[in-house]
């Protein structure tokens, strides 16, 4: 056949798609996105779980760093801080088991994101408030330009999970469209 | 490059509305129950409300008749503070309020203070005293760090 694909513009093409699969194969995040994956998961997913479990305990306190943002109306704080850990330990949850796991990854993305603007806006206030984001009883933990970045680590790994189309946990719905890695 | 972002979407508001509506449910029974709304609608304040300018603390100071406190921790406030101003640690307010109290006139106006990026423990502070009773209270949203630049009095322990 090899003596053919040099003549047959169609075998050449095939030739010239296989050897352009094997490259992108070689590329890192291809090749081991099936430890990349399930590692961002439970990364994210732990982070998330981790934060919303001290607002769940203390919706009061959480309801005051909500408050000295000093973005959201007054009348949009509690029902936030009720809402709010709950999103994020149920995301968290299903994100770690692959359940709803799009639409939980877009929900961390979307969080993360109106953190990160939440954050730089007061920071250019010059607001440094307290953070609010995992360990609501200590008021020395400010927000500063370190947490950005914390913030856009987190997007980087949530924006490649939305993306990335592994597959390999059995709660995926749509297997049969996915493409094989 | 992605599939199908309407089918996510749905899965997203899908989780959205499950998980708001047990959590207000959840709320609504739990012990340490927080009213949706209203709490921070019913505060006296809104903190911003209650700035004052470094020149108004300097004619306070002056005439004498406000009682400054400052919010900073103990050493900090030994190292240097505003003439006649009382160390109340923001760490320490209930502890320490009952002691402060005795020393503020009904008529005096209570100004409190921090270092300039600590405001909103120098506000939050003003706020509990509103909730304490005071009235007239004021927050110097500069604070130390601002005074202590402009070269104004200090008063060392």
């Amino acid at each position: 056949m090899d003596g053919l694909s040099g003549k047959n513009p169609v075998f050449r093409s095939k030739k010239i798609d296989c050897q352009f699969g094997d490259i992108m194969k070689k590329t890192f995040f291809l090749n081991n996105a099936r430890y990349l994956d399930p590692l961002c998961r439970w990364i994210l997913g732990s982070i998330f779980i981790y934060a919303s479990l001290d607002k769940l305990f203390h919706p009061a306190d959480f309801a005051q760093a909500v408050y000295s943002y000093q973005i959201l109306p007054d009348i949009f704080i509690n029902i936030f801080a009720i809402i709010l850990p709950w999103i994020e330990l149920t995301c968290g949850v299903l994100l770690i088991i692959g359940f709803f796991k799009k639409g939980s990854i877009l929900i961390i993305n979307l969080l993360l994101i109106t953190f990160l603007v939440a954050m730089t806006i007061n920071l250019f206030r010059g607001l440094e408030t307290g953070c609010g984001c995992f360990d609501l009883g200590n008021t020395s933990d400010r927000i500063n330009i370190s947490y950005l970045f914390r913030d856009l680590l987190l997007i980087g790994m949530g924006a490649y999970l939305y993306f990335s189309n592994v597959t390999s946990h059995r709660w995926r719905r749509d297997s049969s469209k996915a493409p094989s890695m | 490059m992605r599939r199908n972002f309407k089918s996510d979407l749905k899965e997203a508001l899908i989780i959205i509305t499950v998980v708001s509506f047990f959590a207000l449910l959840f709320n609504q029974f739990r012990l340490n129950q927080l009213p949706l709304a209203g709490e921070w609608l019913n505060k006296p304040h809104n903190a911003r409300l209650l700035k004052i300018s470094i020149d108004e603390v300097k004619k306070e100071l002056e005439e004498g008749k406000a009682f400054f406190l400052d919010i900073r921790s103990r050493i900090k406030y030994q190292e240097g503070h505003i003439p006649k101003s009382f160390n109340l640690p923001y760490d320490y307010f209930y502890e320490l309020l009952p002691a402060v109290k005795k020393q503020i006139l009904p008529t005096m106006r209570i100004i409190t203070y921090g270092e300039d990026n600590e405001y909103f423990f120098s506000a939050d502070s003003a706020v509990l005293l509103m909730d304490a009773g005071f009235k007239d209270v004021r927050v110097f949203f500069d604070g130390w760090s601002q005074w202590k630049k402009s070269g104004l009095p200090i008063e060392k322990d």
